[in-house]
């Protein structure tokens, strides 16, 4: 087998790594605001942002990726490919150990592969195109794969694939396992205290594999339940780094004018968060394009960034979030026409029936949002009431598919066949679930198409199917699109190395350093 | 009439029922002055109060006008206060009246349930309903009815219980008449007065605790409120203040007025009224 | 009298078991339930898990069987597991149930010290300036929503003045150990617990002052003048003492009502205390974790019922047990 390297990884990872590098520091501590507190910091055992910011400090995976969303080696020093794809080759770090000082070997992949294939939904939805992982030494594992998986290397992310101990997860039952009460990862910080409602501290992994990393001492993420807790916490400077997922617009913009104050727009490369909106495209009378058409032309997508999240988001085309790969700039886009929208609901043949649009309470941008949009959708004549409920009665919703429409940001992963298209696939539509194809929208001619694209391996032939397809979906205004989001992260100027790569806080913190 | 001469010998009372007038007023008449509804947004955000007399307490993060927006919130309170007070007069008269007349195992029955729904810390009960049976108007009348009755029940029980033994209720009894024409035609009208004066401070309570509803984000979504507008305003605290102060000051004026008035009520029907202020 | 304690005692664990087996049914009836959620906060959607789920949670037998097993489980002091956080409701509820007496216990003591003098002060000046100035007081603070002053509380002495933090219950990272730890709480601790404080200051400022100036009214104390003895003596061994009666009374209404209302405070101030643990965990339909905070609230309110019995006695020697 010919084996061609598709990254010289160590290189460009000291290349990309040591740039904005300068004498770092050691010593120090660093204080995160953190919301909401995650119920565990497990890798993988909690699905919420929060749980896999802290636990990427604790546990790692093989890859990473530069906030051009290339991969960059983690617990994997480099990895080949065969020229067919189907067969993955990682080198691993040798000198790894876990925190109670076992050492970390191909074994532990091995492990969390097949946990993760069955825990995690993404792994899940592609693991049966995998035909399985072996140890070929202690250092080197192999994936084989049955069919090319275009997308593979964004399989590997620290989201889908983290590595756990296959000393103490080898026996299975990965959610009752007694060995999620004292997390255990190969990460540079392990848990030193966990003050319930308070905080989790973090401190300095000694015997980490490099010896100078990381550079902090200790670590706290410091939980604040809400967004205007977390601004005066920024403030009054009990906290180093905040994030814009957890602020309100207004004080991003405050906040980040303060002196000694960074910003940064990077991190979220690899999620892209992208708002949008369900719509139960089977109900009637959303089974009318036209309705749904007009849906979409009476938002001002303009306003909506400036006014509603505060000029932190991006107008967005359709389905696919301009952060991604494949991202078709072409695509006709639904602009502001309140004219246009009520021709289309007159066309529709819409008598007014109230239609609900279902929310959870998940701040207050999102509040003004769904508020905005009830009263510009009453503009062009579509009737629609607020449904509030709380996070679990809104899934609940979704999940029954007894929703009209619903507000929500979903993350892209990276390459669409990871985040977007799971979303249009008709047979994605399974009642009882959340996710996927909550719209319950059904064209064979897109299931086709989508299947091609996610499986075929030229970049140059997959930009065109996904174009293609991109159109189709806009078309037929499957969903209403309200905005890309952007979610900065502020921080104090002597914290340095903070955000490097597409993961943003979700990244092990092992070369974050401050000036004391 | 006495209640009216002795509210207007009091300066106090005059201002707060003026106040009151005005909210009720302006919470009844808010569909006819402003038929565009309070979540308009009609101008550019964050406009400060006093600053465009067009909207004269300035507009939200959305543009909407503030002034607007808080004489609807006037409608909902009163509305949710008024309604849940009435539920929970009528039932906890009902039930406290039964108990307070049968007496014996009816009433230890009763007031067992009674006390029970006293231990249930309330907050954390109306939250619950609320929650369960997802925020509207009328799940949220119904929950601070169900937490705010029992108190009634044990006052209309005590008042029932005095009365009960009475000679003109025994003379009724005996003469004859129903149980229930007794309680209706001789009892209740003596025990009207209490339960007035406990109605009023029941009608502050509903709107605090609507408020508190609203403000941990469980109040109607179709409807602004004052507890709504402060959760609101609280995102943008730091940047406009006002957006917070206003709504909480206007719940302040409206159950000081209601205090204000229902102590006046009070007073004026307590035998010792002049003597303890003549002093 | 022995009697007495075992009949009383009955008593409270029928009602005990009222509110546990409301609050088990109540909860049940919102809509989803712990397995659907956290599948989806999981990201994950597959219903075969769901249902896999819902059977380690026992959530798929017959309500009345979880109901007995739920409360066989109690009776030997167990409330479960929290489905969310894997671990004993227990533990999570003694984890932050200090916060939570510390915030309610700081307030009623305020409230009722602060309340109390204010009435005192006010009946003793009766229909001077200072009374005037307190009734005022007390009107406003009993009419305003005490989120809203919190808020307010906030913004004026931790934002414009810095007097305070305002949030949390210590400072992150400082590493204070003993009294210097202390300090940072009590520190911490003064706007929540004042904020929380003074609708029950309003409401004992209040009665405190109308119950003293009925007493000063009744004969014993006319009585006591006319032996001569000083104005402040009577006042204070006369009528404050027999003022307190109401007071007692109202204390243990609040005390309860203040443990719950924590959650409005506890929100506001991010302080991790039960009140919040509850609401949280109500969005994520953790049923044992709701229950456990819905049971132990309740029984801090018949405790404090318990304790304003007896103090009834020792302060009201007319009483007799009932």
């Amino acid at each position: 087998m010919r084996l061609r390297t598709v990254i010289c990884a160590v290189f460009a990872a000291t290349v990309a790594m040591a740039a904005p590098i300068s004498a770092q520091e050691r010593g120090g501590s660093l204080k995160v605001a953190l919301f909401p507190e995650p119920p565990t910091v497990v890798a993988g055992l909690s699905g919420l942002g929060s749980a896999s910011i802290v636990s990427s400090k604790i546990y790692e995976a093989l890859v990473t990726y530069d906030t051009d969303l290339n991969p960059l080696p983690w617990l994997a020093t480099s990895w080949e490919t065969s020229e067919d794809g189907l067969v993955w080759t990682f080198n691993l770090a040798e000198d790894a150990k876990w925190h109670d000082g076992t050492p970390f070997t191909a074994a532990d992949v091995v492990t969390s592969y097949q946990v993760f294939s069955v825990e995690n939904d993404r792994l899940k939805l592609i693991s049966a195109k995998i035909d399985g992982v072996e140890a070929v030494t202690e250092h080197q594992v192999r994936f084989i794969l049955k069919e090319s998986i275009p997308s593979f290397i964004y399989m590997m992310n620290y989201g889908n694939l983290p590595i756990i101990p296959a000393h103490l997860y080898a026996a299975g039952n990965f959610r009752e396992n007694p060995a999620n009460a004292t997390p255990i990862g190969t990460g540079a910080f392990k848990v030193a205290d966990w003050e319930k409602g308070s905080y989790i501290h973090l401190v300095r992994f000694e015997d980490y594999r490099d010896g100078s990393r990381p550079y902090l001492d200790d670590l706290y993420f410091v939980t604040i339940p809400d967004a205007q807790g977390v601004a005066v916490a920024f403030e009054e400077g009990s906290v180093d780094v905040a994030s814009a997922s957890n602020l309100e617009g207004f004080d991003v913009a405050r906040l980040s004018a303060m002196d000694g104050v960074e910003r940064t727009n990077h991190g979220w490369e690899m999620l892209a968060p992208h708002g949008f909106m369900w719509v139960n495209t089977q109900k009637a009378p959303l089974d009318r394009v036209e309705l749904r058409q007009a849906l979409n032309y009476a938002l001002d997508k303009d306003f909506i960034r400036d006014v509603v999240f505060n000029g932190l988001a991006t107008p967005p085309r359709g389905a696919f979030d301009s952060r991604t790969k494949f991202f078709d700039a072409g695509v006709n886009a639904y602009a502001f026409d309140p004219e246009k929208a009520r021709d289309l609901v007159a066309a529709s043949g819409y008598d007014g029936a109230v239609l609900k649009l279902s929310t959870a309470p998940v701040g207050s941008a999102w509040a003004r949002l769904a508020e905005y949009e009830v009263q510009a959708w009453k503009e062009v004549g579509i009737n629609v009431e607020l449904d509030n409920n709380d996070v679990g009665g809104y899934l609940k919703k979704l999940a029954e598919r007894s929703y009209d429409l619903g507000n929500i940001y979903l993350y892209q992963y990276g390459d669409p066949s990871v985040g977007v298209t799971r979303n249009f696939y008709s047979f994605n539509d399974v009642p009882g679930s959340p996710w996927n194809n909550v719209g319950r929208y059904v064209n064979p001619e897109l299931d086709a198409l989508l299947t091609q694209a996610d499986a075929v391996n030229d970049p140059a032939e997959r930009a065109a199917l996904y174009a293609k397809a991109q159109q189709i979906i806009a078309d037929d205004a499957v969903q209403v699109w309200t905005a890309e989001l952007q979610f900065p992260t502020l921080y104090r100027s002597r914290v340095r190395n903070l955000v490097t790569t597409a993961l943003g806080l979700s990244d092990s913190f092992a070369n974050v350093w401050v000036e004391q | 009439m006495p209640i009216w001469k002795s509210l207007l010998s009091r300066p106090d009372a005059i201002l707060a029922l003026i106040l009151l007038g005005a909210v009720v007023l302006a919470g009844v008449l808010a569909p006819l002055i402003f038929p565009g509804g309070p979540w308009r947004m009609v101008a550019r955000p964050f406009i400060a109060p006093f600053t465009d007399m067009g909207h004269p307490l300035g507009t939200d993060a959305l543009g909407r006008d503030l002034a607007v927006a808080l004489i609807y919130g006037a409608r909902t309170s009163l509305e949710i206060g008024l309604v849940s007070t009435c539920a929970a007069v009528l039932f906890g008269t009902a039930i406290g009246g039964i108990a307070g007349f049968f007496g014996g195992r009816v009433d230890s029955l009763l007031m067992r349930s009674t006390e029970m729904f006293q231990t249930v810390p309330s907050f954390a009960l109306a939250i619950l309903l609320v929650a369960i049976y997802s925020p509207s108007l009328l799940s949220i009348m119904a929950a601070i009815a169900v937490v705010s009755w029992p108190p009634v029940a044990r006052l209309a029980r005590a008042e029932f219980l005095s009365m009960r033994r009475r000679e003109f209720v025994q003379a009724a009894l005996l003469s004859g008449q129903s149980n229930l024409r007794v309680a209706w035609s001789q009892i209740l009208p003596n025990v009207l007065s209490p339960l007035i004066v406990m109605a009023a401070l029941m009608i502050s309570m509903a709107i605090l605790f609507e408020s508190a509803l609203s403000f941990v984000g469980l109040g109607d979504p179709q409807v602004v409120s004052w507890g709504y507008l402060i959760s609101a305003g609280r995102g943008v605290m730091a940047r406009s203040w006002w957006l917070t102060f206003l709504p909480g000051f206007s719940i302040m004026l409206t159950i000081v007025s209601i205090s204000i008035l229902g102590d006046a009520i009070g007073d004026s029907q307590d035998p010792h009224f002049e003597r303890k202020e003549t002093e | 009298m022995l009697k007495t304690v075992v009949s009383e005692t009955a008593k409270r664990l029928v009602v005990i078991l009222f509110v546990v087996t409301g609050a088990f049914l109540l909860v049940r009836a919102a809509p989803g339930d712990p397995a659907a959620f956290m599948a989806g906060e999981a990201g994950s959607g597959d219903p075969a898990f769901i249902a896999h789920l819902r059977a380690q949670m026992g959530l798929d037998r017959p309500l009345p069987v979880q109901l007995g097993y739920y409360l066989r489980d109690l009776a030997a002091l167990d409330l479960g597991q929290s489905y969310r956080e894997g671990r004993p409701v227990f533990d999570m509820i003694a984890e932050r149930l200090p916060n939570t007496l510390a915030l309610a216990g700081a307030a009623f003591l305020l409230a009722l010290v602060m309340g109390t003098a204010a009435g005192f002060l006010a009946a003793i000046h009766r229909g001077r300036l200072i009374d005037r100035l307190i009734s005022i007081g007390s009107v406003l603070f009993f009419s305003s929503p005490y989120y809203w002053v919190a808020l307010m509380a906030i913004l004026l002495f931790s934002g414009k003045l810095g007097w305070f933090p305002s949030h949390g219950t210590q400072t992150i990272g400082a590493g204070y150990t003993g009294m210097r730890a202390l300090a940072d709480y009590l520190h911490h601790l003064v706007l929540p617990a004042t904020a929380s404080a003074l609708f029950s200051m309003a409401i004992y400022a209040r009665l405190v002052r109308a119950s003293m100036i009925e007493t000063a009214n009744a004969l014993f104390v006319k009585a006591a003048h006319a032996r001569g003895m000083a104005p402040v003596w009577i006042w204070l061994r006369h009528v404050l003492r027999t003022s307190l009666l109401p007071i007692t009374t109202m204390a243990g209404v609040q005390a309860g009502q203040l443990v719950a209302g924590t959650i409005l405070t506890e929100t506001v101030f991010a302080w991790p205390g039960i009140g919040r643990l509850m609401y949280e965990a109500l969005g994520a339909r953790d049923y044992n974790v709701v229950i456990g905070v819905f049971l132990v609230t309740s029984m801090i309110v018949i405790l404090s019922n318990l304790v304003v019995d007896l103090l009834y006695r020792f302060v009201d020697p007319r009483t007799r047990a009932a």
